[in-house]
């Protein structure tokens, strides 16, 4: 299900949020149960056979925990179920997402042709198969001891972050469940307001620009030659598209959690104010970063052993993240370009290469940036390399469509989110008085004027009230969450 | 502000701001979902192209449904007639698909198990790269959509607000396409798109595929007890020659063949295959060729047979059933019709129909000079553009794809063009 439907906004949302209160009333651990099922109804939506993975995956996970956080058990035991727990996540990981390609090319390189088991990718299974490796990990370091089953079920299943992330930690989600916070109207207020703003980002934006990105991408997949200006058009297109589609998600995950009186840590801040590639990936999906760092970069050796090893070590942990992405050759090449200018990043910026903190540098930095970005999405988003060599030929201007012209509409409107993203104070720092997130900060120290914060006013519930009306007159229109497929 | 009324407030201004919406779309109902309020000066008429409409019409009570294409859905209209006491569904829809044919007639079986079912078979839907169209996904032939977000989207969507006011007469953008007002600009409309848009047309391939997925669904009707009967719809001689032209034809010989062929091996006398797409008196009718010539009365276009044609079809299949039937409607359209009109095939005749088929071309031409003259006129015009070019009743070409004309306009500016 997804949180932009109907069966959501009118059926499944209004009607757990009744039953949980009720519950809640009579007793935490009875609330607890209704998310928990209201959660495996939410997954069991899109491919019921699925929910019976999910549960697997969480009770095989439970028990591993149980074991590796036993210290009466020996260590080698403890290591060996580690290390088991580990390949048997990533194994599910790897067959539903990545057996089909890795199969492809070992028929094209001349080995035995076999074809993939052609299932359909369950949903969240990247999300909470990382959060529970994460589990594992720290069960085994001693750091997480949990031995309520039923708060596990609800951290790995609790519905708001279950199909797209974020990849929750446990120690920011667990130790909410056993403090069991009374739920406030302020909640219920706050989290209304933050899912309205996600869900127009979504259907009134991003599902604007995706006919565009169709049309491009699509055009080229069968064998059209964009225009110069066509192609750029489409590549911004895209820009946004994936910037409020992400953001929007994001919005909507952290105010679904808020209406149940729980905080979720803050996925996205503003990464396209970023001033470089590096730091994109601190603010872009910061819950993947975040495990990444942890699980990868820093077992790698992370900062140590001099400014070649971080690089490599940045270098890897962003070629894994670009992977996770998707199975194809054009995640591949897109992690080498990410993972080879960050590289290159690190070795400048330790030489002393770096941008002046001036207007003009955080300006040109910003430039550069989305320079790289846009001209990465011919590999993000293209079906094939074939694809993003056509579409990088039409945006130098080499194409043999020729350059055409850019409609004026989509320049002012392109115009006009840019301003969005670079000026305006994010969703967290709108709802800065009301602790929107854990771990969210105030990009570039900007936090918005006074007036602008949201506070339960007749303004805000004004604005609030349109945006909503404006989103449901659309909802029909608008297609899954872009990392639904990741 | 507290919280609580905060929150009161909220929800009491998006229900007063969404109210509007929903009135319009329940009283002018543009689908024929609600049917419950009718305001006067609101026509009862729902958006007649709309698969959603479609969808709607199968749920009422149907003895006997037609499927097919747009051929279908204009040829019978949203009223069917009654047959012999029984009432009669038009489930047909434009640009339709083999696989979408197969999807609507599921949902037709699981609704309603009519009596009888006809299906109405064009070449061009049994391309296999043709999917569902328009406005499936929203109709209720889609079976991931839930109750509530049918009648949700169809209380408050947009898109159903852009329909109400379509029927209201008030489109808001460009509005959706419609049959021109007069027989010449929609033949040259039918005639451009055909010629211009191959990939479109394009039908059978020679695949399995569409073919097994078709008879299928045919077979899926028998095993309910319904009668069924496979049905090639009329084409106007004006629309034979230009596929002639594009070398189409023998790919539609092929198709009958087989077509012939399976139905013949699958379901033996079970099922009738009918032909109505031959030079028979209404195909050759005279079509208008300048702004004074008079317009056929059995097409709404070359491609579209008219209400008139549709009826005498229906009439002659019921004729060789029961002939006291078809007599005792009255319409003296049944008086007009020939042993022409409508071949049932078989693997013993079809060699011979088809072989009558290219003779009866070669005749039309020669006994229909200004037709021909007047397509050779068209066609040349056409093909003069070169790719990606349009017509200059159409209007210059634009870079972006946006900026195209509406089928409306388009069809406004064939109207217009001398």
């Amino acid at each position: 299900m997804l949180f932009h439907s109907h069966d959501f906004i009118f059926g499944l949302l209004p009607l757990t949020w009744s039953l949980w209160r009720a519950a809640d009333r009579r007793s935490p651990r009875a609330a607890l149960w209704v998310l928990v099922l209201a959660s495996l109804v939410f997954y069991a939506w899109w491919y019921p056979p699925y929910v019976i993975l999910f549960l697997a995956s969480m009770f095989g996970n439970f028990g591993l925990g149980q074991v590796l956080g036993d210290d009466a058990r020996a260590e080698r035991v403890r290591d060996r179920a580690l290390w088991w727990g580990i390949a048997a996540n990533l194994g599910l990981l790897f067959v539903y997402k990545y057996l089909g390609w890795v199969l492809e090319i070992l028929g094209q390189v001349g080995g035995p042709q076999l074809q993939g088991p052609g299932w359909s990718l369950p949903i969240g299974i990247s999300f909470f198969t990382f959060q529970q490796v994460a589990y594992l990990v720290d069960a085994r370091r001693g750091l997480c001891k949990e031995h309520d089953g039923l708060a596990y079920a609800f951290f790995v299943s609790f519905f708001p972050q279950l199909i797209a992330g974020p990849i929750i930690h446990h120690r920011d989600i667990l130790p909410q469940v056993h403090e069991r916070r009374r739920p406030t109207a302020d909640d219920l207020a706050v989290g209304v307001s933050l899912f309205v703003v996600g869900l127009a980002k979504k259907v009134l934006i991003a599902d604007v620009m995706a006919p565009q990105v169709d049309r491009v991408f699509g055009g080229v997949h069968a064998g059209e030659a964009p225009t110069t200006a066509i192609a750029w058009l489409g590549m911004f297109a895209w820009h946004f598209q994936l910037y409020f589609d992400f953001s929007g998600y994001s919005d909507m995950s952290l105010g679904l959690a808020r209406m149940f009186a729980m905080r979720l840590p803050v996925n996205f801040e503003a990464p396209y104010r970023s001033d470089s590639l590096t730091e994109f990936w601190r603010r872009w999906h910061l819950s993947l970063s975040h495990f990444l760092r942890d699980y990868l970069y820093v077992p790698l050796g992370g900062n140590k052993g001099g400014v070649w090893m971080q690089a490599r070590n940045q270098f890897l942990t962003l070629f894994v993240a670009a992977v996770w992405h998707g199975a194809g050759w054009t995640f591949v090449v897109w992690g080498l370009q990410m993972g080879g200018i960050v590289y290159i990043h690190t070795i400048l910026r330790d030489r002393g290469w770096t941008l002046p903190d001036t207007p003009f540098g955080v300006g040109l930095g910003r430039a550069l940036l989305w320079l790289c970005m846009l001209s990465s999405w011919p590999l993000f988003r293209g079906q094939s390399l074939t694809d993003a060599g056509l579409l990088y030929e039409a945006m130098l201007g080499v194409g043999p469509a020729g350059l055409g012209a850019f409609p004026l509409t989509w320049l002012l409107a392109f115009l006009a989110l840019t301003v969005w993203t670079q000026v305006l104070p994010t969703t967290q720092q709108l709802f800065r008085h009301h602790d929107p997130a854990w771990h969210w900060r105030a990009v570039d120290r900007l936090t918005g004027p006074a007036w602008l914060a949201w506070h339960p006013t007749w303004v805000w519930g004004a604005f609030v009230a349109g945006l909503f009306a404006a989103s449901v007159t659309v909802l029909d229109r608008a297609g899954a969450f872009l990392y639904w497929n990741f | 502000m507290a919280p609580q009324r905060y929150l009161r407030l909220v929800a009491l201004l998006a229900g007063l701001l969404l109210a509007p919406v929903m009135f319009v779309n329940i009283v002018v109902d543009p689908f024929g979902i609600f049917r419950r309020w009718h305001l006067p000066h609101v026509p009862r008429d729902p958006v007649f192209w709309s698969r959603v409409s479609a969808g709607e019409r199968v749920t009422e009570k149907c003895q006997v449904v037609l499927m097919g294409s747009s051929r279908t859905m204009h040829g019978y209209g949203y009223d069917v007639p009654d047959w012999g006491g029984k009432t009669v569904c038009n489930a047909a829809v434009g640009g339709t698909s083999v696989w979408e044919q197969v999807e609507i007639f599921d949902r037709v079986r699981s609704l309603r198990r009519p009596k009888f079912a006809v299906f109405f078979a064009d070449f061009h839907i049994f391309n296999p790269a043709r999917g569902s169209n328009g406005d499936f996904a929203q109709s209720r032939f889609n079976d991931d959509r839930s109750l509530l977000t049918y009648y949700l989207w169809a209380l408050t969507s947009l898109d159903a607000v852009k329909a109400s006011a379509e029927v209201m007469g008030h489109p808001i953008g460009k509005p959706s396409a419609r049959i021109p007002r007069t027989q010449l600009a929609g033949n040259r409309l039918e005639i451009y798109r055909f010629l211009e848009n191959p990939h479109l047309y394009t039908g059978w391939t020679g695949d399995d595929e569409t073919m097994n997925a078709y008879l299928d669904m045919v077979q899926s009707a028998l095993r309910d007890g319904m009668r069924a009967v496979i049905v090639i719809p009329p084409i106007h001689a004006l629309l034979l020659e230009a596929e002639a032209r594009t070398g189409r034809t023998e790919a539609e010989h092929a198709w009958k063949r087989r077509l012939t062929q399976e139905v013949a091996d699958r379901f033996g006398d079970r099922v009738q295959l009918w032909d109505f797409s031959t030079y028979h008196k209404f195909a050759t009718d005279p079509m208008p060729v300048g702004g004074d010539s008079p317009a056929s009365p059995w097409w709404v276009d070359v491609s579209h047979q008219s209400g008139r044609l549709g009826w005498l079809v229906m009439a002659r299949l019921i004729y060789e059933e029961d002939p006291e039937l078809v007599r005792s409607s009255g319409n003296a359209d049944v008086e007009t019709w020939d042993d022409r009109f409508g071949v049932r095939l078989s693997p013993q005749n079809v060699e011979a129909v088809l072989h009558q088929v290219d003779a009866d071309r070669q005749a039309w031409r020669t006994a229909q000079p200004a037709q021909v003259a007047w397509l050779d006129a068209w066609a040349e015009e056409l093909a003069a553009l070169g790719d990606g070019k349009r017509p200059s009743v159409f209007g210059p070409a634009a870079d972006d794809p946006d900026d195209l004309p509406s089928a409306a306009e388009i069809e406004a500016r064939i109207e217009a063009a001398p």
